[in-house]
This record gives structure tokens, sequence and C-alpha cells, in this order.
């Protein structure tokens, strides 16, 4: 019977290897076309002739990235604001999700329906930036911290990952005597690292690729996110109105390459951080060093 | 592993906080403080003088953001046009010029929540004229017609009486228009090399371009006969040529929606027809609204035969020098073929106008802004705000500056429209157009077709009349019209079959006029019979 | 401090069914589980307001005080004088709304365009996720990992311009290929039916693979022991799955269901604009595209308003159901 299991395995085994490594190829063609097409000459772009491969090999395109000093600087930038935000964002995640896991908490249930709440209803663009002109945040490295801080989604998400770790844990910790705050440290986050570590890497990818805020509540170059200055790059040469007005004036338009590159230039840091958390994704930490 | 988490934790944390407090600082450096826009120490009427140590009053002007500053140039904020605007007008005015910019692609919105939060600055400018109609409608501009009077008759001048009307709203000035030097929209196009090849002339009717396009297919079954670009804005002289010109009065023109012209469905039956043969482009429904390159693809890999383009668009975008790369025989020839019924070739025309510049309400800055475009108006300031600086970026050939092919040309006048507003493309003449038309070729190997395309493009040109009243259904449903009208209905109407084609027409036009088109007509018509009867 | 001794060990055995629990101590021994409150629970209730005060703030500030925004849609809001003087109009703007046949179109559309979306790619990542989790060639699981993630990082203006070379039912390189074949060219993008089957693909393709790594995580948490012991049992991989694998990811599964339906009115912006275009206009214009031109490129902002906050309830109702209903069948919900 276990020989056959093993075959049985085997097989499975191979078979899902196919399978998924057919996906995996699936999901890499695309990055793959748009690096061979920064790497490419102008005119094999415009043909439409490059597929997966370079044609007419060059590093026109990233020169012009890296040599530019405003991107470069953006890029740093970006990593730092991804970095605080994070930081800030999880920190505050994870000291709302610890209390609402708390069934007998007062006040519990009113707290939640505070959250979900806000999942739904806002007033739209005109009151935010109103309110963060009151709060003097325009135009400062905090707006593209603060409002953002908490998404609900993932409170409710680490809250119920938080829920999945047993009482009798916690229950004798305080049977010692300890805080909760203690708890919290020693005994929670520890044990749900796969956890943070993913909506970790959420807030963070969100903060990278997002910037419709930095677009309306930052005026000043140097807090321009990356992907700001990309997103103006990546469609400019596209047919509206405003660009037939203009026609005229356009100027030289961005060649594909450049497009590319920086795409690249904007995707590939942040395409760094998963491999990164990879390794906390450690299986049964539950068990530490016990064993019965 | 606890102990390394806390260490590294720790580590991050004081980076994070000596990071955040550097980067804190150099934010509030260009802090918008969101105080008033007022300045307390002098008034809205400073008037320029020779006297010791007043304070400069602080101008705000807008700055479109296009994030395609080259490497190696200076800032958009801190440039040569920064400086020479500063030292030239700035100081002897005792102003100090502060650059607000504005991201390209998102001006629209961009504006409508800085004019909501009163931040915009002293001069702000769109180019949608619904938006201005709505903020005039909403109480929220300045009437600039008395401080032009006062300060700008340098600017009347260039500008012209014609252009200035543009920006008259509800009997007031409310906008200064800038003046737009190319009316041309659109210029067809063939394949000289093709013709040459299948021995055929160049056409000079509609019966003969159609013709030329059968003939194209049959001998190169792989390609578009007439590739481009297939959309209600490209196919309007096409459309134009239908219509039956002495049915249709002034009121007509101005108030009926293009679909309900005379002639209008024969137009659509025609182009439909070209569909049904596999003479257009079958995926055209794809890229409208949309950029996809897929035009340019085929352009570079001779795939087309014939098309319409906006003017001078293959030698500004590059693909007619990919292409000429890619097939040194490629040769292409600007045809104007569309012709109606009595002989001409009409086409819609841009009004002459470009950017609007308006300047809230809120804001105490009225004269300086005039005062900065009446000195912007001042021929040897549009040659330097267009050209650069002589012998650097630009060199007087023929009496008319041109400029030269170098990295410092590359460096500075990639955005120079953004800074000289008030004009949309190069102007050397006030006289002579074709002189204009020729400072416009910006890639002198091409520059017959250039001119050839701008002045094709231009001529038996049709302006819709106008009228001072705003529209106020158009206000509230324009964009929406526009959209169904230009992309829905396009489509329908041109992919129908044949046997369907009438059926769908009429549908589609009924359906248009029920869902607003009735309203703004009805409403366009009384105003402008109010206005000229 | 923590004292290593009173440190529990929990397990959970399944058998015919009933969840047994026992807990042991380091030694082996079996005690008992205190319950209930003692005074002491009560007086550490404070710390946890503590932890919690900081986030009501912001909750407060950034969301709450904003929201009184949202009575922009009652009123005909005019830029300059701003929302409070702006003149009131009541429900004026919903009773135009829900009048405009475009706006139900959209509706609907959205509707639909999301509950296939929640059929067929909601099981995606989850099964992916479990064939990952199959995968006993460390090397090739972990590379596999950080290939599914890359569509995601690929903006919708990328990807819907890709879509087009290749799937345009002409030119597209797909179709070119299937005409070489002998096999007729697919509408993909060009007729209603086929495009929503590419919204669709096109979405699982690009999140699939990005949403394995939230079940993956829950993964992790799931008792080894559990695996050895069926293993004795002599279970089949299948069973194995099934029994301790499945029920050991379903809190997550529960709470994204619920969150995933109650957002059913609302859709994203990008994927049916960027995908979308006039041939198909019946089936891809929905909510969010819709209020792009009525309300934003028009700048009604009462319409826009007042679409979103009809999209709110709506989305609130669902959720609230749904959370009920899953809080009766599986006794667990956000609550």
């Amino acid at each position: 019977m276990n020989t056959a299991n093993t075959v049985n395995s085997k097989i499975v085994d191979v078979v899902l290897m196919i399978i998924i490594g057919l996906i995996s190829l699936l999901c890499l063609l695309p990055m793959v076309h748009l690096l061979a097409v920064s790497f490419s000459s102008n005119g094999a772009i415009m043909a439409g002739k490059v597929s997966l491969l370079p044609i007419g090999f060059n590093f026109t395109a990233y020169k012009s990235v890296f040599m530019h000093s405003a991107m470069v600087k953006s890029l740093f930038f970006s990593i730092f604001l991804v970095a605080l935000y994070t930081l800030v964002a999880m920190g505050m995640t994870i000291i709302a999700a610890y209390p609402l896991t708390k069934q007998k908490l007062r006040g519990r249930n009113f707290f939640l329906l505070f959250i979900v709440l806000t999942m739904f209803f806002s007033g739209g663009l005109i009151p935010d930036y109103l309110l963060m002109r009151e709060l003097y945040l325009l135009d400062t490295i905090w707006v593209l911290v603060l409002p953002g801080a908490i998404s609900a989604f993932y409170l409710i998400i680490l809250k119920t990952f938080f829920s999945s770790i047993p009482l009798e844990l916690e229950e004798s910790a305080r049977m010692d005597g300890a805080s909760h705050f203690r708890i919290l440290w020693s005994i929670i986050l520890p044990l749900s690292l796969p956890s943070v570590a993913t909506l970790s890497l959420f807030y963070a990818v969100g903060r990278w690729n997002g910037f419709q805020d930095a677009l309306i509540y930052i005026n000043s170059q140097e807090l321009y996110p990356i992907q700001l200055k990309l997103y103006a790059l990546v469609i400019s040469g596209q047919a509206n109105d405003m660009s037939i007005m203009e026609a005229q004036n356009a100027g030289a338009p961005v060649p594909q390459s450049l497009k590319a590159a920086s795409i690249m230039f904007g995707t590939v840091p942040i395409l760094l951080v998963y491999p990164f958390i990879q390794r906390y994704f450690i299986s049964g930490v539950m068990i530490g060093a016990v064993k019965g | 592993m606890r102990k390394k988490q806390q260490k590294w934790f720790t580590v991050l944390l004081a980076v994070l906080l000596v990071g955040s407090i550097l980067a804190g600082c150099s934010g509030d450096k260009s802090n918008n403080k969101p105080a008033n826009t007022s300045n307390p120490s002098s008034g809205a009427t400073d008037k320029p003088k020779d006297e010791p140590k007043k304070d400069p009053v602080t101008l705000k002007i807008e700055l479109f953001d296009r994030n395609n500053t080259p490497a190696g140039a200076d800032p958009i904020t801190n440039n040569f046009f920064t400086k020479y605007i500063q030292e030239n007008f700035g100081d002897p005015n005792n102003i100090k010029i502060e650059w607000v910019t504005v991201p390209r692609s998102e001006e629209v919105d961009k504006l409508n929540v800085l004019m909501a939060a009163n931040q915009a600055p002293d001069l702000v400018f769109t180019y949608d004229t619904q938006t201005v109609e709505r903020y005039v409608k909403d109480g929220g501009l300045t009437d600039l017609g008395p401080y032009i009077e006062e300060h700008g008759q340098n600017l009347k001048r260039v500008l012209g009486d014609n252009v200035m009307s543009y920006g008259v709203f509800e009997g007031k000035q409310y906008s200064i228009v800038a003046k737009r030097v190319i009316e041309a929209q659109v210029s067809t196009f063939i394949r000289q090399d093709w013709l040459d090849e299948l021995s055929l002339p160049v056409p000079k009717t509609t019966e003969e371009f159609y013709n030329t396009l059968v003939e194209f297919k049959k001998a190169k079954p792989n390609a578009f006969a007439y590739g481009g670009q297939t959309d209600f804005f490209h196919m309007s002289p096409f459309r134009y040529s239908f219509w039956e010109w002495d049915k249709i009065t002034d009121e007509d023109l101005f108030a009926n929606p293009d679909w309900v012209m005379p002639g209008n469905k024969e137009a659509f039956r025609f182009l439909n027809k070209l569909y049904n043969e596999g003479l257009i482009d079958k995926d055209f429904p794809l890229g409208i609204g949309k950029d996809t390159n897929q035009f340019q693809k085929n352009m570079v890999n001779s795939l087309i035969g014939a098309a319409t383009t906006n003017t001078n668009e293959p030698v500004y975008m590059g693909y007619l020098a990919e292409m000429t790369k890619a097939d040194p025989k490629a040769k292409l020839t600007v045809i104007d073929p569309f012709t109606d019924v009595r002989g001409k070739t009409p086409k819609p025309m841009y009004t002459p106008n470009g950017i609007y510049i308006i300047v809230p309400k809120k804001s105490e800055r009225a004269a300086e802004v005039v005062k900065y475009l009446d000195w912007m108006s001042q021929p040897e300031n549009i040659v330097r705000l267009q050209n650069g600086t002589e012998g650097e970026t630009f060199e007087y050939v023929d009496g008319v500056p041109k400029t030269l092919d170098n990295d410092a040309t590359k460096n500075l006048l990639y955005n120079y429209f953004d800074y000289c507003i008030i004009l949309n493309g190069k102007y050397v003449s006030n006289e002579d157009n074709l002189l204009n038309i020729a400072a416009n070729a910006s890639d002198p190997t091409y520059k017959d077709f250039t001119i050839a395309s701008i002045d094709t493009g231009s001529k038996d040109g049709v302006v819709k009349p106008r009228v001072l009243a705003t529209i106020e259904s158009e206000v509230k449903l324009g964009t929406m019209l526009k959209k169904k009208s230009e992309e829905d209905m396009f489509v329908k109407i041109v992919t129908a079959k044949p046997d369907k084609f009438d059926v769908v027409y009429d549908a589609e036009v009924a359906d248009y006029m029920k869902v607003g088109g009735q309203e703004v007509m009805d409403e366009k018509k009384a105003k402008y019979q109010a206005e000229y009867k | 401090m923590i004292h290593w001794d009173c440190f529990t060990l929990s397990t959970n055995l399944r058998q015919g069914g009933k969840l047994l629990q026992q807990t042991r101590n380091m030694k082996g021994q079996s005690i008992e589980r205190k319950s209930g409150i003692n005074f002491r629970s009560i007086r550490s209730d404070w710390q946890l307001y503590f932890l919690i005060f900081l986030p009501i703030v912001y909750f407060l500030t950034f969301k709450y005080v904003p929201m009184l925004g949202v009575v922009v849609a009652f009123k005909d809001y005019n830029v300059f004088k701003g929302i409070w003087e702006s003149e009131w109009i009541g429900f004026e703007a919903f009773r135009e709304i829900f009048q405009m046949n475009a706006f139900k179109s959209a509706l609907k559309n959205t509707f639909v365009l999301n509950l296939l979306d929640l059929a067929i790619g909601f099981p995606v990542p989850i099964i992916l996720a479990l064939m990952l989790n199959e995968l006993r060639v460390k090397w090739f699981k972990r590379s596999a990992q950080t290939l599914l993630y890359l569509p995601h990082f690929i903006s919708w203006v990328v990807i819907g311009g890709l879509a087009i070379q290749l799937l345009a039912t002409n030119a597209g390189s797909v179709n070119v290929f299937l005409n070489s074949l002998g096999i007729e060219s697919i509408p993909f993008l060009s007729e209603n039916g086929h495009w929503v089957m590419t919204y669709i693909g096109t979405g699982i393709w690009r999140e699939a693979g990005w949403g394995t790594i939230l079940y993956l995580a829950a993964l992790t948490g799931i008792n080894k022991d559990l695996y050895e012991a069926a293993d004795v049992d002599g279970a089949t991989r299948l069973r194995k799955m099934w029994h301790i694998t499945l029920p050991g990811i379903k809190p997550t599964i529960v709470i994204l269901l619920i969150l995933n339906v109650g957002h059913m009115a609302s859709i994203g912006f990008e994927r049916p604009f960027l995908l979308g275009n006039p041939a198909v206009r019946d089936v891809s214009e929905v909510l969010s595209t819709y209020v792009y031109t009525v309300g934003i490129q028009s700048a009604r902002y009462t319409i826009a308003t007042a679409i979103g906050l009809f999209q709110a309830i709506v989305g609130l109702i669902f959720l609230l159901s749904a959370d009920l209903i899953s809080r009766k069948v599986n006794d667990q919900g956000i609550w």
C-alpha cells in the first residue's frame, strides 16, 4: 500500500510541478517582454518586432533613467517613504487588532462597526483635501503616511489571525501576571510573524504603487514618489482630447524603451521585498522549542 | 530570534526617526503656507516705483509638470526661463514669482481641488471650456476686462480681437485666451510609392479615393488600405464632405449635433461600406479612447496605404522617420480628396483660441497677472521664451528664429510652451502665416511634408459660429454626450451589418437626442436666435 | 516574565469529526483549563483601551471628519461657495441618477462582473495555495511563489496595451496564430460574452498569484503534528488536504469571502476602463467608469458623491448580511 502511495505521490508531484510551472511562466512573460523592450532600439519597438528578446540591444534607456538625478532621488525617497509608512501602518494595525480579539471587551462590537463603516463611507476628494490643509499636512511627507495608516480591511484580517492563536497561551501567561502589552509583544507577535509579514508586505506594496494622493496633496518635486513620475511618463503621448489640442506643442515623444526602462526602475525594488519576507513564513512557529 | 528582532527593530526605528525629521524639514522649505494669498504689506494695485525697500509682492503662477525633464537639464522651477522672467519682469516690477507645479495628467482634478480649497495660484489655466464656464457660473473668477484696458495693450495687439472674444463669458472678459497659431486639425496622406507601383494617379475626389483603396487592397491584401485613424475626430473631413452645405444655415451649424446634419447619414453609410469591405482596420474599436501604438506600428511596417492623422503628426511623433528607415522607398504625399458637391474640401478647424488663462476671484494679483502677460507679448520676449538664447539654442535664418539641433536646445526647449502660455505654437510673424507654419516644422528633413500637411489642413476650413451666452445644458451634459457620440455611436454605426445600417443609425440618433441631445440643441437654437436675430 | 514551564501546548485532534482538545504542559501532564473572569482581567481592560486609543483617534480624524463631506450628495455643490454654503437639493441628485438608463446598466454590469469575479476568481488563489503547499521540491516552490506574484506589479495601463496587442480580433498575435492553424478568430475584446471572460481571466492572471500569499501565511499556522498523526492513520494526500489543510485556513477564507461580498457594489476603475472599448460598452460600463465620465470629467461632484453614497449603503448591507449568514453557518464572522 505504501509503494502505491509513493508512486502516486510522485506522479502527483510531477503533474503539480508542470501545472504550476506553466502558470508561473505565463506570469513571467510580460515582465520579460517589458525587459526586452527596455533594451531595444526604437525602430524595432515601433515595428512591433520585439517580443521576448531585445532587438538592437542598447543601454540608452537605462542611461537616461539612472543619470536622471531626479529619478534616482525619487527612488531613494520612495524607499524611505515606504519603510516609514509600513512601520507606522503595521504598528497602528497591530495595536488596534489585538484588543478587538477580546470578545468580552466592552464596546468591542461598537468599535468594530465604527471601523467597518469607514470601509464604505467617505466624503470624497475635496473634504479630504480641506482636512489635510487644516492639519498643515499638505506638501509634507506625513500626508503620504498618516491618512492611509490603517486599512480597515487588513485590520479585520489581522484580527482574524490573532484570534486563531490558542487562548491557553495567553491565559497561562496572564495567570503569571503578564500585562496585555507583554502578551502582545512576547506571545502574539512572535506567533503571528507570517501574517504580520504578509500584511506589512501588502501595506508596503500599496504605498509603493500608489500615487493618487501625492498627485493632489504634494507640490514639491522632492516629495514625488517614484510611481507618480513614472505615471506621467508612461501615459505621455496617449491620445486624448487634451493632447490633441496640444498636439503641435507636444514636442519629442517619449520613446517606448524609456517607458519600459522606467517601469522596470520603479518595479524591481519592491519585487525584492517578497523573497526577503519569505523567510518569515516558517511553519509550526507555534511549537517553538517545545515538544510534548 | 527575539533578540535579533529587537535589535533590527531599534535600528530601523532610529533610522526612520532621523530620516523623518530630515524629510519633514526639507518638505517644510517649500511648504505652501495655507494662509490667505494676500500679502499684508501691499495692496492689489501695487504700482511699480523706484521707491526704496517696498516689500516685493508674490505672484503665484501655475506651471504644468510633464515629468519629462531630460537628465542634465535644470528643474522646471529654476531654469533659464524662470530666471529670465524673474530678472526681466519680476525684478523691475518688484514682484517675486512663485511657480506652482501641477501634474499635466491630472490638471483638471487638481485645479478643481485647488479652487475649492482656496489654494489656487493667481494665474491658472485650463484647456477645458466647460470648466471655465462652470467657474464663471459659480462666481469664482475675476473679471479681467478693466485690468486689460489699463495694463494689457501689447497683449491685445498680439492676440487680436477675435481671439480675445473667446475669453468673454456672460458679457465679461473672464479669461485671457492664448492664440492658436496653427488652426488646422487633421490632414490626409497616401503612400506615393504604392501609387507609383500600381501606376495610379493621386486621388482628387472621394470616388477616386475609394477606387484607389480598392486597388490597394487587391494588391496588398495584408495591409490596411485606409489604415486610420478611424475615429470621430479624424474622420471629420470625410464626414464634412458628405454634408449638404447649401441646406445648412449658420444657426444649424451652431446648434445642431453632427448626427442630424443633412448628409451625415450618407457619410456613415460610406464608412460602413469601407468597414464591411475590409478597407479599414476592423480592430479600430479597440483603440478608441486609448493610445495603443497600433497605428504607428502599422505605419512603420508599411501596412497602411492611406491615413488621416493630426496635422504633421507623422513628423513630430517620429514614425515617419522610422518608416523611412525601415523602407527607404516609402514616401508620403499629402492629399485632400474629400470633396463635397460644391467641389470644396470642408474641414473643421480649431477655433483660434488655445488655453484659457484665468484668475480666481479670491486672488489679489489680477493686475500683476495682466502685466505679466502684457510683458510676455512684447516681441523680444516672445522670441526669448520660445527659442532661448541666440547663438546657444537658436539663430536667425532669413529674419526668422530657427532652433538649433544641439543638447542645450534639447535640455531647454522641451517645454517652452508651458512658459510662453499666450501662444499655442511657434509665432514669428503677425502677417505671413506660412512663416509661422515653417517655424513649427520640428524636423527639417520633412519640412515640405509639414508645410503641406498644415496648409492642406486649413484649406476650406470651417469654424462653427459662436454665441457669447453660456449653454447650461451643455455644461451639464456635454462630456457625456461627447463620449456617447464619439465612442459608442461611432463604433456601433460603422460596424453595423449593411442591411441593418439604417435601423441602427436611426435608433442610435434617437437615443442620443433622448438622453440630452435634444435639450442641448433646443437651448443652443434659442440662445443663437437671442443673440443674432 | 513568562515562565516557560507554564507554556501550554495545544493539540487538536480530529476523531470522528469531533474536536478534542487536550492541553499539556511541558512535562506532558494534563492540566485543567481555567476559564472565566478573575479580577485581574477587568483591571487589565484599561491596557486594551490604551492600545486601541490611537487607532480610534486616527479613524475619527482621517475618516469620520471628512465623512461629513458626504452631505455634498444632497447639495448643488458650488466649488466656490464651499460645502456649507451650497444650496440644499435633498434627494434631487438621487432621483436624477435612478432615472438614467445608463446608471442602471452600469449598476447591473458592476454586479455581474463582481459576481463572476467572486464565483470564478475567488477559489483560484486558494487552489493555487494548496497546490503550492503540496510541492515538495523546495527551490521550485520558492521560485514559483516569486514568479506568480509578478503580474500584480504591472499596472493596468501596461496590461491593457498588451492585451490589445495579443487579443485583438483581427491583428492580435493570438488570433493570428489561431488563424494560421485554420481556427477562426476569437473576438476576445470585441464581443460582449467573450469580453466578460477576458475581463475575468486577466483579473485572475494578475491577482491570483498575489492572493496566494495570504493563504500561504495562514497555512504556516497549521500544526505539523496533525499531518504526522494523519500519516500514522494512513491518510492519502487528498484526505489530508481535505481534513487538515482546508479547515486550517477556513477562518481566512471565510473572512475574505465576507469582505469581498461587502464590496460587491464597488468596482475598480482601471481594469474595466483600460480593457473596455465602445464595441462592448453594454457590458463594460460599470459604476466606476460611469462616475468618471458623468461625475468627474463633468465635475458634477454632487452626482459622483451621490453614487458613492449609494454604493456605500448597498455595500454595507451586503457585508452585514454576509456576516450574519456566516455566523449562523460557520459560527464565525467579523464580529
